[in-house]
């Protein structure tokens, strides 16, 4: 599809908007322009989870020094959490988060942007998962590569610290976790994302837990989520001079 | 790591208030992000339109200034507060502004960043991810501007094309950012437009940068830009908040 096309034909819907005095988004698209599944757009997390359990309902699987950890974090002070002090969530933390997520779903990459104190999951479709020499520094998020399966977009993701926590309650992991996660459109308005944990530091096997989203049809983009004003208010320009 | 080295760089023109010698060293010097990033990416698209990709500055330049030489066209007050901001970094205690507290870095002080941007084009949207404090830029296609929106420190972008050229009208901006590192201060009756096109048979963006602001420049003007086409790039997570090394400290920045 020529871009000159389509850009055209968003010029003549933005013209029927323009009396909408807010930025609305264009009709959802049946598919996406390579004919996956379209799971592009605005979508909000249905029930946010703030202690994940598996999909059978049960508590995680740790491991007897996880389970010591998990414990004394519980009764620590939350500004021991790292997202009080505006650090990335982790994954799959991220998902839990109650503010919208925008999906920019191309054929080669596909990168999920979150409200949540601005972060960003660069998913890099088609490309092995990173390992050895080629293994990614570790980061909050880590490194994600994704491949469609069917109809169903797996996204592998390796790398990450052991900053993080995995859910808002202090559930912990190690550097050695890894994260499948598993994007399927139930609904042209629902995305259920299933995720398998695998984390040998810090359960005794992998698990699987689930988080389902709620298409927001109306939003083009998101809001600025300045999180570190929590932290620090900056001076205005007339306190400057 | 990128963004330590860069950061570091960073801090040392602040504090001793001069500018890089040697720009992009640091940034070119650093390891690609894993496997991925290794892997060979096809070039910038034909289509003059699309923007899509890596797109990184080839030098940094703290400060902007117009494009015909000089300093921007202060009022009164738009000189008194650059030059207080110009003195405070020579004498050491640099003037903390929002990108210091981990917060955005405003337009378009944002568009001088040295790090990489990705640009993402969907239906009615140009997304802009910014590697730097993982700034968000959200740009709407073929919308009108719309000056009633609660300010925020990117503001409200929409843009549409001239010819070949894209140009992007960003209002809506809070005044806790500056317009450049140096320390050119603007209000919240900013508005900048940015006129960005390909050059260099697609290798580099260039933009033209127009600022107005009625408080501190006596009439709008123009700044430049040029962003390098980086297919082997990928943008790499920032966390601004770890251990940041230059955090305000009673509205003054230091270096740790």
């Amino acid at each position: 599809m020529s871009p000159h096309a389509s850009w055209s034909r968003i010029a003549l819907f933005a013209v029927a908007l323009a009396t909408v005095p807010l930025v609305q988004a264009a009709a959802v698209p049946a598919k996406a322009e390579d004919g996956k599944p379209y799971i592009g757009g605005a979508w909000l997390v249905e029930k946010p989870a703030a202690e994940l359990k598996t999909v059978e309902g049960k508590a995680p699987p740790l491991k007897p020094d996880a389970a010591a950890k998990y414990a004394k974090r519980k009764q620590a002070s939350k500004k021991e959490d790292p997202v009080a002090l505006c650090l990335p969530n982790g994954v799959p933390r991220l998902l839990n988060a109650n503010k919208p997520i925008y999906i920019l779903q191309k054929p080669k990459q596909v990168t999920v942007m979150y409200q949540e104190n601005h972060q960003a999951r660069l998913l890099y479709l088609n490309l092995p998962v990173p390992k050895g020499d080629d293994a990614p520094d570790p980061t909050y998020n880590g490194m994600s590569v994704a491949r469609w399966q069917g109809n169903t977009l797996v996204v592998d993701t390796v790398g990450f610290n052991d900053t993080t926590w995995l859910d808002d309650s202090g559930l912990p992991h190690s550097d050695q976790l890894s994260v499948v996660e598993r994007y399927d459109l139930v609904s042209p308005d629902r995305l259920r994302v299933n995720v398998t944990i695998t984390d040998p530091g810090t359960f005794t096997a992998p698990w699987q837990t689930q988080v389902m989203y709620k298409r927001q049809p109306e939003m083009l983009g998101l809001k600025e989520d300045p999180c570190a004003e929590k932290l620090w208010t900056p001076p205005t320009a007339s306190g400057a001079g | 790591m990128r963004r330590l080295q860069s950061v570091s760089i960073g801090i040392i023109t602040a504090v001793l208030g001069f500018g890089l010698s040697a720009p992009g060293a640091a940034q070119d010097g650093a390891k690609p992000a894993g496997a991925a990033g290794k892997k060979e990416q096809p070039a910038s698209s034909a289509d003059p339109r699309d923007f899509d990709g890596v797109w990184w500055t080839p030098g940094y330049d703290r400060k902007f200034r117009p494009v015909e030489g000089g300093l921007p066209p202060f009022t009164e007050r738009g000189r008194r507060e650059w030059q207080h901001n110009v003195d405070a970094d020579k004498a050491g205690t640099p003037v903390a502004d929002a990108p210091t507290g981990c917060l955005p870095h405003g337009i378009p002080r944002l568009l001088a960043s040295p790090y990489p941007i990705q640009i993402i084009t969907t239906p009615g949207l140009m997304t802009w991810v910014h590697e730097v404090n993982r700034n968000q830029r959200w740009i709407y296609m073929d919308q009108p501007q719309n000056l009633n929106l609660p300010k925020s420190y990117l503001g409200h972008s929409v843009a549409h094309w001239e010819g070949d050229t894209l140009v992007i009208d960003t209002a809506d901006l809070n005044d806790k950012t500056r317009i450049d590192e140096e320390g050119i201060n603007h209000t919240d009756q900013l508005r900048v437009v940015e006129r960005i096109r390909k050059v260099d048979g697609g290798t580099a963006l260039e933009s033209l940068i127009t600022i107005t602001d009625p408080v501190m420049f006596t009439k709008p003007w123009t700044t430049k830009r040029i962003y390098k086409w980086r297919p082997e790039v990928r943008v790499e997570e920032y966390a601004c908040e770890e251990n940041n090394r230059n955090a305000p400290e009673n509205g003054v920045t230091r270096a740790k």
